[in-house]
């Protein structure tokens, strides 16, 4: 049998946590602040030609400019919106405006966020749309390691179990991690608590690192499928991984049989999924930290 | 052009023969107004046009008012469309949020009332943000349209794949007010089934986000409004059938091509329509195939110098049929030969006279067809010239059957385990099956999706999960959707649907376009692609099949005259044997096909006969019977609203079921359409009619107007005319057989 645990009050499911030594780092707050700080082209009306203009004249903040004859009131109410302690969440409506979804700072202004506040997460599913979802991964960062949890559902009655068990970690998140999240998986999520009329809380921040990955590797590799990635930018193999095309099969196969033996390998290709979503969200913040 | 005029006209004409026959007007008809308060923007968008109400339209803005569902089946052009986008406007104008839905069986139909829409919006005011939503639709305006748009337009195919998604249409649906069926006509048969359960699925997710909106039906005149109403929406409705509009004087003229052995129909009809259209009266021709509507168009240009007319299909591209439809409003185009596309729903304006070239395979359509010459109180002409073909004939022997139309029956046969279960799957999909939303006589069908491993049960109720999404894997493919593509040289000529590629795209086929003669090479069902090529020749083709049919069970049996009838399922394999060339009118050549044979389960009616009375020699048996066949399908459209090819048939003198001599028909289509049980239901008289037709013809061993079928794949052997009418006297109660 599978070494899970059957959380009461989500039945028909089974829960596996587990914990690895992981470091990441973020760029500075300060160094956050600074940056953006200076990013006098967040206000509408300032291209880049007038915040060169402004610079030279001697404006080099968004602090700076509040005393500005024209931009002032502007520069105050942004940096309003954002508040003595720059809320995330506000900063980061702010950017999104301005800059494409792949823009390296967005990553690097993960680092505004509390760290136990973010939240990586990937869908195993029985196929890619109207179909149910029978396994979320979690997983959050502490000061030194990534606790991953994986919630299964042991019959289909559990995906309920596992929507609700999601919503609840949602309210506990400000920014989201995923990959292909965005297009597929948050979407999912969506149509399968329209279908059993649940509610899904929403999250103002979602880093979607196949956008961050397209950018930076482009040309350089032949996909953007994770399994691509590992192998070439994150130096990881995988041994007898079961293809991610036959999860749904092996999960039918164990509801038909009831046998869990086609259970052991999607854990293991879904666990190491979501801990190469880290290791990859660290990689490409060392790279937008080479960059910045 | 009035009757005496025209009559006079074609006396002096040098190519006349004399082939009218018979020739009756039908007096105008006064428009009945009728008053109702309205919003004084609707009032005054409808004075800038001219527009009074008519008492149908009140009725029918009146009970949607009251907060009835409403079924409307007043002719073509009698303004049925007003009759809700009045109360859409007006109930849209009060409340901000609500929304409204109307579906078109065809997107071509949908797209031609948007523009309406739209212009009588911004005069009104309503804010209503029409939008047609289907596959055309293109990605970036998706998002908005679901946001934001108040009326949408689209058709049951699309709907059937929107629904699952039915969270992204919440605002739509619930706050929806209306729900229109526009062209509803075109929902019979195992269509109309689909539709059906369509709208029963879309009415439980509209129960699901609280709405309850009220239906409206809008359809051409048929028998049983309420009825069809109900079968296709689950609810009652106040039928408005009671035409108040105005029509002027119309005169409809018989015309028998036999009376000119030496010219042909195409012929015939092709100096007909230059004729009229020399006269100044702007027509149009219907012609019952393509390749028919092809061969007159391109026969006129003998006649007429112009490009003045021109053919039209269903199967030319967007652009093209855009452009032939504002010619023929503006008047530009003074002549067109079409297919039944341009029967009813898109707008081309009233013309001076409408041609029919073939019986369109039943009385709604004729009257459809000829609903199209009328402009406003001018007098209007219709000419009806039928093929050589019994049911086309029968008009000319009985015109009263013709003039004296009240409406066939449009019906919706009875679900199946197969279609049940596609539907049960993807409502599953779109929200758990609950218990209580599971019929009694539904068990069979969740049983078979459990054993498949499409459904799970879960305390929420039964959750689709199979590997594929139920929506592809039981599609409305039967919906008029146009699915195997007709190619030249890589590009796409047009488009058709399966059943007709059989028929119609068989390699060696010969098919014509836009004047262009193409011969078929291959046809592939699977990927839907015919390719062909441009050959020039001199011939034509027709299919031939034929069928084997096996009895699977008897549901019910009767006595009708000395024969026992009964019904029940049947299954059938049809082969499409090969295809005969023809040369002008005469058979040429035999080929064979390789195609595959279609096994399918259908529905079907049988009568046997088990003692004959010795009159009836073994050796003339089967052509007795045979004939008796060919006679009982081509008087079926008579009685259900069906295509005389929707029914096929076999005899045998002795089947190994009935063990006695037996005919048999059946819906010519997987499942069933719902005919044979109507069929059954009126054996009687169907038999009745086969034998006045049958014994009335004055030709002697049989011919194409009693006997003989184009679609005999035994090639209308044997057959025995005497045989046949006592055949049918044996099957038709003598009570019936005199008043048809």
């Amino acid at each position: 049998m599978l070494p899970g645990v059957q959380e009461p009050g989500f039945p028909d499911t089974l829960t596996f946590e587990s914990e690895t030594p992981f470091d990441l780092r973020f760029p500075a707050v300060e160094l956050l602040q600074a940056n953006v700080a200076r990013m006098l082209h967040l206000l509408y009306g300032i291209g880049t030609c007038r915040s060169e203009q402004l610079r030279r004249q001697g404006y080099e903040t968004l602090a700076d400019l509040t005393t500005h004859p024209q931009w002032g009131e502007g520069a105050r109410a942004l940096l309003e919106t954002w508040g003595s302690a720059w809320d995330a969440e506000a900063v980061f409506r702010t950017l999104r405006t301005w800059l494409p979804a792949s823009d390296p700072l967005l990553l690097a202004a993960l680092g505004l966020v509390p760290r136990e506040r973010i939240l990586f997460f990937d869908l195993e599913t029985l196929g890619l749309s109207n179909a149910p979802i029978f396994l979320i991964a979690t997983a959050r960062l502490t000061d030194r390691a990534l606790l991953v949890r994986q919630d299964l559902a042991t019959s289909l009655a559990g995906e309920r179990s596992l929507l609700t068990r999601f919503g609840r970690e949602l309210e506990k998140t400000t920014a989201l991690v995923s990959y292909n999240g965005k297009a597929f998986d948050w979407t999912l999520l969506r149509e399968r608590s329209a279908y059993y009329s649940q509610s899904l809380p929403s999250v103002e921040i979602h880093a979607d690192l196949l956008y961050h990955v397209r950018r930076r590797f482009v040309g350089l590799l032949p996909d953007a499928h994770l399994g691509t990635i590992e192998e070439n930018v994150l130096g990881v193999r995988r041994a007898n991984d079961l293809p991610s095309s036959l999860v749904p099969s092996f999960y039918s196969m164990y509801l038909e049989t009831g046998s869990p033996a086609p259970l052991r390998p999607i854990l293991d290709h879904n666990r190491q999924d979501i801990e190469s979503l880290a290791v990859l969200l660290r990689a490409l913040l060392g790279e937008a930290t080479d960059a910045a | 052009m009035r009757l005496d005029e025209f009559l006079s006209a074609l006396d002096r004409n040098p190519d006349y023969r004399g082939q009218v026959v018979y020739a009756a007007s039908v007096p105008p008809h006064v428009p009945e107004y009728a008053e109702i308060a309205l919003y004084p923007k609707v009032a005054a968008a409808l004075a800038r046009r001219s527009i009074r109400l008519y008492s149908h339209q009140v009725k029918a803005i009146a009970a949607l008012r009251g907060g009835h569902d409403v079924v409307i089946t007043t002719p073509t052009a009698s303004g049925k469309t007003l009759a809700f986008h009045v109360p859409t406007i007006e109930w849209l104008s009060d409340d901000p949020s609500a929304t409204a839905l109307y579906l078109y069986p065809l997107k071509a139909l949908a797209n031609d009332q948007l523009e309406k829409l739209r212009t009588l919006d911004e005069e009104c005011g309503a804010d209503l943000r029409p939008s047609t939503y289907d596959g055309d639709t293109p990605q970036q305006k998706r998002a908005w349209i679901r946001r934001s748009a108040r009326v949408v337009l689209t058709n049951p195919h699309a709907l059937h794949q929107y629904l699952p998604w039915h969270h992204q249409w919440a605002r739509l649906f619930a706050n929806l007010k209306l729900v229109v069926l526009d062209e509803a006509h075109h929902y019979r048969g195992v269509v109309g089934g689909n539709v059906a359960e369509l709208l029963s699925r879309l009415s439980r997710i509209l129960k699901h986000y609280g709405a309850q909106p009220q239906f409206v039906v809008s359809s051409a005149s048929i028998a049983n409004p309420e009825d069809f109403a109900r079968a296709l929406t689950g609810r009652d409705a106040v039928s408005v059938d009671e035409d108040g509009s105005a029509r002027g004087p119309r005169s409809v003229v018989f015309w028998d091509p036999m009376a000119d052995p030496s010219s042909s129909i195409t012929r015939q009809a092709a100096t007909l329509l230059s004729f009229l259209t020399d006269q100044g009266m702007q027509t149009i021709c219907f012609a019952r195939s393509r390749v028919m509507a092809e061969r007159i168009a391109s026969a006129t240009k003998r006649d007429s110098a112009t490009d003045a007319i021109q053919s039209y299909r269903a199967g030319y591209l967007a652009q093209e049929r855009r452009e032939l439809e504002a010619d023929l409003r503006d008047g530009r185009l003074r002549g067109v030969v079409s297919t039944s596309a341009l029967e009813s729903g898109i707008d081309i304006g009233g013309l001076d006279a409408a041609i029919l070239v073939g019986f369109p395979g039943s009385l709604l359509s004729a009257w459809q067809q000829a609903g199209r010459a009328g402009r406003g109180s001018r007098p209007a002409l219709v000419i009806y010239i039928p093929y050589e073909d019994p049911l086309d004939r029968y008009f000319l022997r009985d015109p009263e059957r013709f003039l004296s139309y009240a409406g066939e029956r449009l019906v919706l046969p009875r679900r199946t385990l197969r279609h049940r279960a596609g539907h049960l799957a993807c409502a599953a999909a779109e929200l758990p099956l609950r218990p209580e939303e599971i019929g009694a006589q539904d068990g069979e069908a969740m049983a078979a999706l459990r054993e498949s491993g499409l459904l799970s049960d879960t305390p929420s109720g039964a959750i689709y999960r199979g590997l594929r999404r139920a929506h592809e894997a039981f599609p409305l493919e039967e919906m008029a959707g146009e699915t195997v593509r007709l190619v030249c040289g890589g590009r796409t000529l047009e488009t058709m649907d399966p059943v007709r590629a059989r028929r119609d795209a068989y390699p060696g086929a010969v098919l014509l376009h836009r004047g262009e003669t193409y011969v078929v090479r291959t046809l592939d069902l699977t990927e839907g692609v015919a390719t062909a090529v441009c050959e020039d020749v001199d011939y034509s083709t027709q299919g031939l099949r034929t069928s084997a049919v096996e009895i699977l069970s008897a549901e019910t049996t009767t006595l009708s005259g000395a024969s026992h009838v009964a019904r029940g399922r049947v299954c059938v394999t049809e082969s499409f044997v090969g295809y005969k060339a023809i040369h002008g009118d005469r058979s040429v050549s035999l080929h064979p096909l390789a195609l595959p044979p279609h096994v399918y389960e259908t529905d079907g009616v049988w009568a046997a006969f088990r003692d004959l009375p010795r009159e009836i020699g073994a050796a003339e048996l089967l052509g007795a019977l045979h004939g008796a066949e060919h006679a009982l399908i081509s008087m079926a459209p008579l009685l259900v609203l069906c295509d005389a090819a929707d029914v096929a048939g076999v005899s045998t003198p002795l089947h190994p079921q009935t063990g006695a001599p037996t005919i048999l028909l059946f819906d010519g289509m997987e499942d069933g359409a719902g005919l044979a049980e109507v069929l059954y239901d009126e054996w009687s008289r169907l038999a009745a009619a086969a034998h006045a037709m049958v014994s009335r013809c004055p030709c002697d061993d049989g011919c194409p107007a009693c006997l003989l079928s184009p679609r005999c794949g035994s090639q209308n052997q044997p057959l025995s005319k005497p045989g046949a009418i006592r055949i049918l006297a044996l099957s038709a109660p003598a009570s019936q057989k005199e008043d048809v």
